[in-house]
């Protein structure tokens, strides 16, 4: 799988055209999508460990959907993909699974503060 | 709580529900900079707190599927399950790889989804194309909503239970229907007004009638004899034969006055001004009367009888008998004649009323006839009538002439002047003074004491309700009447023990006829020489076919039925013209009669009639319908002139007057359409300026005389600027009015009241009832209402309550409908 940039450029192009170019708005919301996610990650951790698949489902889909906005998409994948397991209640792979979205969060956070503004 | 709102985005509230801050944030952000008013739920639960708490709040919901406690699927089940919530619009947020769910959403009940990543322009669409709908869906329940509300309004108007209040809402729509709440609201504010004045005035009317019916329930009683009312009163049956004193007074010197007055005032105020003279003159006599315990038993023109009888509580001693007390009256009567006898006419002319008296003593039979149920008359019969007629006609202005009878009853001797009637022999005294006699004043009768029922037999049935109602006022009023006088003979007074039960039998016989005329028996006099009787048509209840009826009266008056046959020479005598009909006499003794030349003219036509005879007003009014022959002109007492006279022979059969009409060209036929829309009598005026033909207007008059020739309308008034005409019938003009269209009669209606408005525009109050009528006719109910009003107002003024009434329950039943 080669590596290009963990986000789409055209997402955050869309959400400023959503809130009429507001670049502190959009910053304050990368803002709240980097505050909110370490959180999730510690979730997904703690439905891993125990095989809660409720909170697996749910937090793996508050991170695909808030990676989806800023155009994450292999992040939101790999969410995707956490997501089906806690819905049909299979641990199996999910292990690996929270350890690549690990690593492509990290490359998205850096990705993210540079595509800041302001 | 607004039921109505009108499009507009800043109206609009979204409420939107993520458990993801970021979108919320981003959602709350997008859509405040659509214009939209936002709010946040965390979740489904949080949602339907929010939107239960306030369902009227929001005008679309955002929905996320995926949240904790409560999912977008339990939220939206939740909101399509919730009556108050259901036709709120649910967009659902999706993620793309969730459209499996936004398809089982809308299945659900959802509007529209919405992928995330949101897009500014399909969000701005979807949330758009949403709320147009919702408001589009709200404003036409918001129609629907006040639309019902007003035809609720409308309802409860009809059922007089609006309350104008219930359409203040509607009334503030800025569209048709708003428009439409506010001039009903205002209309039904001016109709609750307009019937709350209407019952008031009604209310007002209603106590006003009856303080008068308390009034005037005694003047009913001033209808009987006095005698006859004290009696009745302490439950006594009066003596048929009596014994005692008659007395009559008549006044002479009217004749001239009433033509100096006529002269003066004019026919209508002169009139009225020879009414008020003469019952001033009344309350005079009438008052001695009393004052000597007699009875003024009936009014005959301008003079009256009256009864003193021997045996009354007043009597109580011989020196003191009705005899006495009738002369001691009598010399009264002419000193109270000397004080109020000068009349000063408004022109300078003085003229002087004079009085002479005659008394008689004897017995006389006090005859009770005619049916109870339309009128019991009173009568004086026997031989001391005959012998009071005879010193009518030998007495003087001025003097008291006593009979020797009653000289006799005195036990007096007299040394004065006897004057003697040629013909009968009966000596009559000349009487100037005489010993004083008392009596004790009548007892005070109240209208408590007497039953309605004990009093209506006693006046005929339609004077009874107009005195009974407090309009005797009304009952004096000048009026085109034919008089009727009718003398017969056949029955022996004095010799035939079954006189009464004939009488009785003839006069009823002669109420039935007349009675289906409506035209009241006024007077019966009774005497061996000759009888003769006195009936009105006309009054007082005006009819338009007044003249032809009294034709036809006449007709059927001239031959009694087999069962009748003792009855010989009958005589009748009928004038038409104007006559004061009114109530005569005074406080405590009163009549329903007519004063007038035409009413003296009848009962002269009636002493040269071989049968019938009839003057030529008459002739004019009804030949069309009736065959006369015309006799050469009649020298009568009192006219310098003699008088064309007629005599009716038979009424026309005319056969159907529909053939006839319809032989008639359709020109005549449309102007008689036409006139009968106008009324029985119309003005030519009045017909041009409604006749809807231009083109036949300049042969009107040609028609109109052609008409005439045919019979099938009459001339009337002759002045020449306001010409009339009427209908020789009546039944013509309904039947012709009977074969117009409803909506030209409408339309004929509405021109006629826009005439009266516009001609008489100076003066409508006396043209009131009648545009009120044309404007009913057309239709045009406030119009009615208005001048309904009006005329109550005017018949208020006037005095005449129950007409008022009348008029206000009409309009109050128009604005009901």
């Amino acid at each position: 799988m080669s590596n290009p940039s963990p986000i789409d450029p055209t997402a955050l192009e869309t959400m400023l055209e959503m809130v009429g170019g507001d670049q502190t708005f959009v910053a304050d919301l990368i803002d709240t999508y980097l505050a909110d996610s370490p959180a999730l990650f510690a979730d997904l951790h703690k439905a891993l460990e125990t095989s809660d698949a409720v909170l697996l489902r749910r937090t793996a889909h508050t991170l695909k959907s808030n990676s989806e906005n800023f155009g994450a998409t292999q992040l939101a994948a790999i969410a995707r993909t956490l997501e089906e397991r806690g819905k049909q209640n299979e641990f199996n792979e999910v292990d690996e699974l929270l350890a690549s979205a690990t690593t492509e969060y990290t490359r998205v956070e850096a990705a993210l503060i540079a595509a800041r503004p302001v | 709580m607004a039921a109505y709102r009108f499009l507009g985005k800043a109206m609009s509230t979204i409420l939107i529900v993520d458990d993801s801050p970021i979108n919320r944030k981003l959602l709350v952000r997008a859509l405040q900079d659509l214009g939209y008013t936002t709010a946040v739920a965390n979740d489904g639960e949080e949602a339907l707190e929010l939107l239960q708490a306030n369902p009227q709040a929001y005008d679309l919901v955002l929905l996320d599927i995926l949240m904790p406690r409560l999912d977008g699927y339990g939220a939206l089940a939740a909101i399509k399950n919730d009556p108050l919530l259901y036709e709120l619009p649910v967009i659902m947020i999706t993620s793309v790889d969730e459209i499996d769910s936004a398809i089982l959403c809308i299945e659900l009940g959802a509007t529209d989804y919405l992928h995330k990543p949101f897009n500014a322009a399909l969000l701005r669409a979807r949330v758009g194309t949403s709320l147009a709908a919702k408001h589009l869906r709200d404003q036409e329940r918001a129609y629907l909503q006040s639309v019902a509300r007003v035809t609720t309004a409308a309802a409860e108007v009809e059922a007089a239970r609006f309350d104008p209040a219930s359409l203040t809402e509607v009334a503030e729509r800025p569209d048709e229907l708003g428009q439409l709440a506010r001039v009903f609201q205002r209309m039904a504010h001016e109709i609750y007004a307009r019937e709350r004045r209407l019952r008031l005035q009604i209310e007002q009317l209603r106590i006003d009638i009856e303080e008068r019916q308390q009034a005037t329930s005694e003047e009913v009683t001033v209808y009987l004899p006095i005698d006859r009312r004290v009696a009745l009163a302490e439950g006594r049956d009066l003596p048929e034969r009596a014994q005692g004193a008659v007395l009559i007074a008549d006044i002479s010197g009217f004749t001239p006055l009433t033509e100096a007055l006529a002269h003066e005032l004019g026919f209508q105020r002169g009139a009225e001004e020879i009414t008020r003279q003469l019952n001033r003159i009344y309350r005079t006599l009438i008052a001695e009367v009393d004052t000597y315990g007699g009875s003024v038993i009936t009014f005959t023109g301008d003079a009256i009888t009256c009864w003193f009888a021997d045996d009354t509580p007043f009597a109580p001693s011989a020196s003191e008998n009705g005899t006495a007390r009738a002369l001691t009256c009598a010399l009264a009567m002419q000193q109270a004649i000397i004080q109020v006898g000068n009349v000063a006419t408004p022109g300078g002319l003085e003229i002087r009323l004079a009085l002479k008296v005659v008394v008689v003593s004897g017995h006389v039979r006090r005859m009770l006839v005619g049916d109870p149920a339309i009128q019991q008359i009173e009568v004086l019969a026997g031989a001391i009538m005959e012998t009071l007629t005879t010193g009518e006609h030998i007495a003087r202005a001025g003097e008291v002439l006593a009979h020797s009878s009653a000289i006799e009853a005195l036990n007096l001797d007299y040394n004065g002047e006897w004057r003697s009637d040629p013909v009968s022999g009966d000596q009559f005294a000349l009487v100037s003074e005489l010993p004083y006699a008392t009596a004790a004043p009548w007892p005070n009768i109240t209208s408590a004491s007497l039953a309605s029922a004990d009093l209506r037999p006693w006046l005929a049935a339609p004077v009874y309700e107009r005195v009974r109602s407090g309009q005797s006022a009304f009952l004096s009023e000048l009026r085109s009447v034919a008089a009727l006088f009718l003398s017969f003979s056949g029955i022996d007074h004095e010799g035939d023990p079954a006189a009464r039960d004939k009488i009785d039998a003839f006069t009823r016989w002669v109420q039935a006829v007349l009675n289906r005329y409506n035209a009241p028996l006024l007077q019966l006099t009774i005497g061996e020489k000759g009888s003769f009787l006195y009936a009105a048509f006309g009054a007082p209840v005006s009819h338009e076919d007044a003249p032809l009826h009294s034709i036809r009266a006449a007709l059927e008056l001239r031959t009694p039925p087999p069962e009748l046959s003792f009855i010989t020479s009958i005589h009748i005598g009928i004038s038409y013209g104007q006559t004061s009909a009114g109530a005569y006499g005074g406080p405590t003794r009163r009549t329903y009669g007519m004063l007038g030349d035409r009413t003296n003219l009848a009962a002269r036509l009636m002493q040269y009639a071989e049968d019938i005879l009839c003057d030529d007003a008459l002739y004019k009014l009804t030949h069309p319908r009736i065959k006369f022959v015309a006799l050469p002109p009649l020298s009568v007492k009192g006219k310098s002139e003699p008088v064309p006279v007629y005599r009716p022979i038979a009424e026309i059969a005319i056969g159907n007057p529909a053939s006839q009409i319809d032989q008639l060209k359709p020109t005549l036929q449309l102007v008689l359409k036409v006139a009968s829309v106008i009324g029985n009598t119309f003005s030519e005026p009045l017909l041009h300026a409604v006749y809807p033909v231009a083109a036949d207007i300049p042969e009107l008059a040609l028609c109109l005389a052609t008409l005439s020739d045919h019979g099938l309308i009459i001339p009337g008034s002759s002045d020449s600027a306001n010409p009339t005409w009427s209908f020789a019938e009546a039944s013509i003009r309904e039947l012709l009015y009977s074969r117009l269209m409803y909506a030209q009669r409408r339309q004929l209606h509405r021109a006629i009241a826009e005439w009266y408005e516009q001609a008489y525009a100076d003066q409508l109050a006396p043209y009131a009832a009648v545009i009120a009528n044309h404007w009913a006719q057309a239709e045009e109910r406030e119009q009615a209402i208005r001048y309904l009003e009006q005329a109550a107002t005017v018949a208020r003024q006037r005095g005449d309550n129950e007409t008022a009434m009348h008029y206000l329950s009409e309009s109050l039943a128009m604005s009901n409908q």
